[in-house]
């Protein structure tokens, strides 16, 4: 009994001295730390994934914040600390740039509006055209980064919009439209993906000439320290690539 | 002390964050205008209904003894602890385009979808149990003995019902009025959810509030004032109430 308690001790002791040695290695002059990270809602799902994979391998906490850019921009700008913020649109990520709370990166993905009605499409939609008007069609208000590219759109097609709800968010409409309360909407080709078989996705001519981009900025400083990077590798390289792609994101 | 500091301050603040200078300029704006607009009438309606049908289920109630009040009593005053999103959720599986009875509707040509009835039905939902709950524990409070007084005096129960009982429950009838009203005055979730938010139609001041924040929180906060001091005057009503409500 007595060897194999003793073994059992000099196996953890040997293997809490590789962690060491291992965890040395990597932090190398810099040490790993815990950090926020606040991101636009629809990449919530993937934040949490790569969240996982991070806390695992670095052995810290990773605090993932998600909720509407704006929202997140009012955060910042009221003084609540952060390290990195993903917005989905670069307007609001420029208001955070302006007024130097943080340095831009890079663009890591873009996303693109698509038309969706519910299954079966009832009001017979035949695409980004008028027929969306002689139906209850819902939109995002002109407010919102997803109406803003929606009447966008709608000027490229020379097409005038006519709905009967200008939602507060993308998520307001996918809801309209996956309920049936609303025979069309415009939403995001992430949203519509992931809102399954309960809506069927018509694509929009020229959507991609107004894409929905999303800055990742490094707040309260002008680089990414080792730990903030290796959350950014793996939220957008390997397996956090490849989650954006599943997802309908475009990845540069 | 704390309590209070905990209540109070964050109302402070919103009037220090006030752009006051620009208030009568924001408040006279197109989207101001439309969506208290909106509002102002749907308010208007929901209230007369939530008085209209929640009067008589109120007494009603308050008659009710034993298990079967308890249920309704519980039953009323679901839609009032629900969380917003889930009566609007409820109400749409209801009444939405494609379901139960949104599509019979929708066959007799009444279309709730997207509609200022759709706004009316998410306020009159959450709404009329305020009114409901208040008018009946009062209605419970006080009736009985006087109720019965008259009974024993010889008045017929319809009498009674409207010389005794009714004057005894204006005072409780007025703020739960007001508190309903209020209540309609701020729905939120269930109209967004139900009725969707389209200016001049189904937009609410809670839904421009929340859009114009977005893009523009000057605008927001001016907004915001709008039911502030409509809430300041729904509590100093149920308050009076409150004072002339006690028995004598």
């Amino acid at each position: 009994m007595k060897k194999i308690l003793s073994l059992g001790a000099s196996v953890l002791l040997a293997l809490s001295v590789a962690a060491c040695s291992d965890d040395a290695d990597e932090a190398s002059g810099d040490e790993h730390r815990d950090i926020t990270v606040m991101i636009a809602a629809s990449m919530c799902g993937i934040a949490e994934s790569a969240e996982a994979d991070v806390e695992e391998d670095l052995g810290i906490d990773v605090t993932t914040v998600c909720a509407g850019s704006s929202d997140l921009a009012a955060q910042i700008e009221a003084g609540n600390e952060t390290d990195i913020l993903i917005t989905a649109n670069q307007k609001t990520a420029d208001q955070i740039i302006d007024g130097d709370r943080g340095t831009q990166l890079d663009m890591i993905a873009t996303n693109e509006l698509v038309v969706v009605v519910p299954a079966g499409n009832p009001a017979g939609t035949t695409g980004f055209d008028e027929s969306m008007n002689a139906a209850d069609l819902v939109v995002c208000a002109p407010q919102v980064p997803c109406g803003d590219v929606s009447r966008q759109l709608a000027e490229l097609n020379d097409l005038t919009l006519e709905p009967v709800s200008e939602e507060g968010s993308v998520t307001d409409v996918l809801g309209k439209i996956t309920s049936g309360q609303g025979d069309v909407g415009l939403v995001y080709r992430t949203d519509a993906n992931a809102a399954g078989d309960a809506v069927e996705v018509i694509d929009i001519p020229k959507s991609e000439e107004i894409p929905n981009q999303y800055p990742l900025v490094i707040v309260d400083s002008e680089e990414a320290d080792a730990t903030e990077q290796a959350w950014i590798d793996a939220f957008t390289t390997g397996d956090g690539k490849q989650r954006m792609e599943d997802l309908g994101f475009t990845t540069p | 002390m704390l309590g209070v500091l905990a209540l109070s301050l964050p109302i402070v603040g919103m009037l220090i964050d006030m752009p006051w200078a620009q208030v009568p300029e924001i408040l006279t704006s197109e989207t101001a205008m439309q969506a208290l607009g909106v509002s102002l009438r749907t308010v208007a309606i929901s209230t007369l209904i939530c008085v209209l049908l929640g009067v008589p289920l109120a007494v009603f109630m308050s008659r009710l003894n034993g298990k079967g009040g308890e249920l309704l009593r519980i039953g009323v005053t679901i839609p009032m602890v629900l969380p917003p999103v889930v009566a609007g959720l409820a109400l749409l599986s209801t009444f939405g385009k494609r379901k139960l009875l949104g599509e019979q509707l929708s066959l007799l040509g009444i279309d709730i979808a997207f509609s200022a009835t759709a706004v009316v039905m998410a306020q009159v939902f959450v709404a009329m149990p305020f009114l409901v709950t208040s008018l009946e524990a009062s209605l419970r409070s006080n009736r009985t003995s006087h109720a019965q007084i008259s009974a024993t005096l010889g008045a017929s129960p319809s009498y009674t019902l409207f010389h005794v009982t009714l004057p005894m429950m204006m005072p409780a009838l007025v703020s739960g009025t007001a508190l309903a009203a209020a209540r309609c005055l701020g729905e939120f979730g269930a109209t967004l959810t139900f009725a969707g938010s389209l200016e001049g139609r189904t937009r609410t001041i809670p839904l421009a509030i929340y859009l114009q924040r977005e893009v523009d929180p000057d605008t927001a906060l001016a907004l915001a004032l709008v039911l502030l001091v409509l809430a300041v005057i729904v509590v100093s009503l149920t308050a009076r109430g409150r004072v002339v409500s006690r028995p004598s």
